[in-house]
């Protein structure tokens, strides 16, 4: 669980959050939005220490991670970047150095350290291609990668800058369908979303963001209810039920 | 744990690789030992003269090559993986221009090679990296904005260099040798503190590798690893600083090392630090061997400086690769 209590974060003078105050909790999704601009990838890094905060706290299942060092916070929370690097290594490779955090100097990898990396990649149907260098891998592979890495870490919490960027249809409802079921699995998922649409589909609960403030964090029913997307986005979202059951929501102008 | 086919395949090609890196690096020591405008053979290593010749000419100019070709290499790896940018070599941020500048200075003041010099090319490449990589620390820059002031860096200590010259021609002839690069001076005295320097940095370097890696994986991803970037970013050049910087100090201004030897390594299919940084050394070590024995043998008794053996075999090399060379994303 994290928990942020009136955080305030800022480059230099510019302050770009204004005390946040929420509590992302263990077994859910949540689903950060927002327009352009608004914070959501600053108070993702915020939320995992990466960017330092001007004021305010961050707890991790209780215990202050500002002031921890970055490999023991690094265990409790692992962090995902949009960045589009691509590392010059093969996938299980990159997946081993999830468990980076574990190691002290001279940071070698132990036979439990293989056999965890080597676990997560099962578990992200990423063990096909462990051999294959990451550039050669699709985008959608990559994001298992980097996701089999972040298990590896084995921290409580994952949170995830804009996931489902660069996938294609198909590979962003598996992704979802991923993050569900890690949610599902007991963790905390706090993922940066860029469509409304699949974060109301698949989220717990939906964090909104505007203009560095948290204007709402509720269930997707209440935030459809409160029609407070539409008003954010400049959108009319409805509400469709298909055939099978299933509630889905689409964005029209 | 059960491993793919692919798994075991990639194995054995990287301990072949190995292999074949350390035995291409001996054949280049021995033949740096042999050959030369007299050639040696083992039998005659326990006669007078000699043996006089292989001690102090062969023996220290063999080590040297050596010791120059795997720091430089080794540091063009680094610099090209913290900076994540293939064309990024210790010159880039400010090593040459650095280690040009306090040579100038000290051709200026009439202080010609011997030790002196040595010290002064290895505290200018030192001092020139440390302060683009101290300024990058203390102005949070990004990994861009530090290849910029490397090279705004370099503009400017060129043109001091540029200054002195005019205002003193001498200082331009004497420091010439230098900045075109050989090894023809090499003497012990010169040598021990840089292989002393080197053999220290890429230890540090080795056991460093799996950071390195994680570097790779982007700031962010890397700080979410734990790993503090900054301060990780200020340690791998201040290591590729020690080791551009000692082998300027022995070798002159060998710039091509740096940025063609890691970028043949990788064309052999390796990735990861924990063995791109070894086999690098091995090969650029090597390299500059085989170099410097051209250059002391096309024209022997002549010699021409290995500085421009490496660029006329360097170049072309670099360019096959690039134009041959498979690699790259097959998605994006």
């Amino acid at each position: 669980m994290i928990e942020l209590r009136n955080l305030c974060v800022g480059y230099g003078k510019r302050r770009i959050l204004n005390g946040i105050s929420a509590v992302f909790e263990d077994g859910k999704l949540t689903a950060v939005i927002g327009p352009n601009g608004s914070g959501k990838t600053t108070l993702l890094k915020a939320a995992a220490a990466i960017l330092p905060a001007q004021s305010g706290e961050v707890l991790a299942n209780g215990e202050s991670i500002l002031t921890m060092k970055s490999k023991e916070r690094a265990k409790r929370i692992a962090y995902l970047a949009q960045g589009r690097d691509v590392p010059d290594m093969t996938a299980r490779q990159t997946v081993l150095h999830g468990r980076f955090p574990r190691l002290s100097y001279p940071y070698i990898y132990t036979e439990k350290d293989r056999e965890i990396a080597e676990r997560a990649m099962v578990h992200m149907g990423a063990l096909d291609f462990a051999d294959a260098p990451m550039g050669s891998l699709s985008g959608g592979m990559r994001q298992n990668v980097y996701l089999a890495m972040a298990l590896a870490q084995e921290a409580d919490c994952i949170l995830l800058d804009e996931p489902t960027t660069y996938l294609d249809i198909a590979n962003r409802f598996r992704m979802m369908d991923t993050l569900r079921a890690l949610a599902d699995g007991g963790k905390c998922i706090v993922a940066v979303l860029h469509d409304p649409e699949l974060a109301m589909t698949f989220a717990d609960e939906i964090a909104v963001m505007q203009n560095g403030a948290l204007i709402a964090k509720d269930t997707p029913a209440r935030i459809f209810q409160s029609r407070i997307l539409d008003r954010v986005f400049q959108i009319s979202l409805q509400k469709i039920q298909t055939e099978n059951g299933s509630t889905h929501y689409v964005v029209c102008r | 744990m059960k491993y793919s086919q692919t798994f075991y395949k990639k194995k054995i090609k990287l301990r072949l690789l190995f292999v074949g890196a350390v035995l291409f690096c001996a054949a280049a020591f021995a033949c740096g030992l042999l050959f030369g405008s007299t050639r040696l053979d083992f039998s005659a290593l326990f006669d007078g003269v000699y043996k006089k010749i292989f001690l102090y000419v062969r023996l220290p100019r063999a080590l040297a090559c050596m010791t120059a070709g795997a720091g430089l290499a080794v540091s063009g790896a680094v610099i090209q993986s913290v900076l994540a940018n293939r064309l990024a070599s210790p010159s880039l941020i400010g090593v040459n221009a650095g280690a040009g500048l306090a040579v100038t200075v000290c051709a200026a003041l009439g202080i010609l090679g011997g030790w002196q010099s040595s010290l002064a090319s290895f505290a200018g490449a030192f001092v020139a990296v440390m302060t683009v990589a101290l300024a990058s620390k203390k102005f949070g820059a990004s990994r861009g904005t530090l290849i910029l002031m490397g090279v705004a860096l370099n503009s400017f200590l060129n043109a001091f260099s540029s200054a002195i010259v005019t205002l003193c021609p001498d200082a331009g002839v004497l420091s010439n040798d230098f900045k075109v690069g050989d090894f023809s001076a090499i003497t012990y005295g010169r040598l021990i503190p840089a292989a002393v320097i080197t053999a220290a940095a890429l230890f540090l370097t080795f056991t460093l590798a799996n950071m390195l890696d994680v570097m790779t994986l982007g700031a962010e991803n890397a700080a979410g690893l734990g790993v503090n970037v900054p301060a990780a970013r200020t340690l791998f050049l201040l290591l590729a600083a020690l080791l551009a910087g000692a082998a300027v100090s022995i070798a002159g201004l060998l710039s091509f090392v740096g940025l063609v030897v890691p970028h043949a390594v990788r064309r052999m299919g390796v990735g990861a630090c924990a063995h791109l940084l070894p086999l690098s050394a091995l090969f650029g070590a090597g390299f500059v061997t085989l170099c410097d024995l051209v250059a002391r043998t096309v024209f022997a008794p002549y010699e021409i400086p290995v500085g421009i053996i490496m660029a006329f075999v360097g170049a072309p090399f670099f360019i096959i690769l690039l134009i041959k060379g498979k690699g790259g994303r097959a998605h994006d």
